[in-house]
């Protein structure tokens, strides 16, 4: 994999992960609108620090235009997965901020960071492609980035006590949107598994940095994560995650193939 | 959690939402849980807000956007569940002790009256 394929293919990934995001969105629009429950006329007085310069949020951000916002993003992630320009990134991640200033900073917390993470880099690359020295530093930094968020997140478990005796997961099992599973609870109530299990997450997220060492390495950690990723989806409802992550793994690659030489 | 409740005429409090089920079809697009973690979090963000004022400011709180969206949910979820009997309402949050089956109250509203149903077009 070349830089270029290592670009495009992440290109394509977030394309259909803010795709499948704005459709959620739309989904759900009923609950921005002025009788929703993130009404533009409550949450405007957060921006009454700009002033005049408010009007333009009122009219991007107000009811029903936030809704063609939501749709923009859509068509845009889609383009993306079709054609590789700047101005879609450009405007994607300018669409996707306005978002994340409707839900008063993000949506869905980790996954949206992610996204802006990715659709910055990319935009950077992009628009530099004359320059290979910038394309190459965007796409490293993706998958740096996103290595050192795995390993920082196992490193916060290991130093939590509850983590480390296997106590943290029942609790969040217990605490999972979905209604109590029968198997969710007898997992739960296995102690054995559960510090099985609370070892094996702290351990590959601390050891993810490993996957930087070659790519064969590389591949069985991007494939431990999808799994990791498709559990957290199945067991608490975190689809976007799965996706905004998945956006950074040609990049993660990528790293492996340059830093093993 | 946030619970609801009729006052005219006097209802027992009710949980906001009912966890959905768990299902393979939402991998890809999962709005209603989505919906639910962004609630989720607006509650976390008013307990936190609770949490961090001294008695005085407790009453200069009803007036904050936190709060307000808080009102906005109750009132949503209301429409949503085809509450259309009530005329006044009151709402509370309770959080759990870790660990321990028992909510306390972070915080129980006064007494609002309902406006009538309403829907964008």
């Amino acid at each position: 994999m070349d830089l270029e394929q290592a670009q495009r293919l992440s290109e394509i990934l977030i394309g259909l992960a803010v795709l499948f995001q704005s459709i959620e969105l739309l989904r759900i629009a009923p609950s921005v609108g002025n009788y929703g429950v993130w009404r533009w006329e409550t949450l405007r007085e957060e921006y009454s620090f700009l002033g005049p310069l408010r009007i333009g949020l009122d009219f991007l951000l107000g009811y029903p235009n936030v809704v063609y916002l939501f749709l923009s993003r859509a068509i845009l992630g889609l383009l993306l997965t079709l054609f590789s320009h700047w101005i879609i990134l450009a405007l994607l991640l300018f669409c996707t901020i306005l978002i994340a200033l409707r839900w008063r900073g993000t949506f869905n917390g980790g996954s949206d960071y992610m996204s802006i993470i990715v659709l910055a880099a990319l935009l950077i690359a992009s628009a530099s492609s004359e320059n290979s020295a910038f394309r190459y530093g965007c796409i490293l930094y993706i998958g740096l980035q996103t290595t050192s968020s795995y390993f920082v997140s196992g490193f916060v478990k290991l130093r939590k006590q509850n983590w480390r005796a296997g106590l943290a997961l029942p609790a969040f099992l217990r605490s999972s949107i979905y209604q109590a599973s029968p198997w969710v609870d007898n997992c739960a109530r296995n102690r054995a598994m559960m510090l099985i299990s609370s070892w094996g997450i702290i351990l590959f997220e601390l050891l993810f940095p490993l996957a930087l060492v070659s790519p064969q390495l590389c591949l069985g950690f991007l494939a431990l994560a999808v799994l990791f990723h498709f559990a957290n989806f199945y067991i608490f409802g975190l689809n976007r995650f799965l996706f905004a992550w998945a956006a950074a793994y040609p990049a993660v690659y990528f790293c492996s193939l340059v830093l093993s030489g | 959690m946030l619970y609801y409740r009729s006052v005219e005429p006097e209802g027992e409090w009710k949980e906001a939402w009912q966890k959905p089920k768990r299902s393979w079809k939402t991998l890809f697009v999962n709005p209603e849980v989505n919906y639910l973690f962004a609630c989720q979090s607006l509650l976390n963000q008013v307990e936190n807000d609770v949490n961090e004022l001294g008695e005085a400011e407790h009453t200069e709180f009803a007036r904050s956007v936190s709060y307000r969206l808080l009102q906005n949910l109750v009132l949503y979820q209301m429409r949503m569940q085809r509450e259309g009997s009530f005329k006044r309402y009151q709402f509370k949050l309770m959080a759990a002790n870790q660990g321990v089956e028992q909510l306390d109250d972070v915080l129980i509203s006064p007494v609002y009256e309902v406006d009538g149903p309403k829907e964008d077009s």
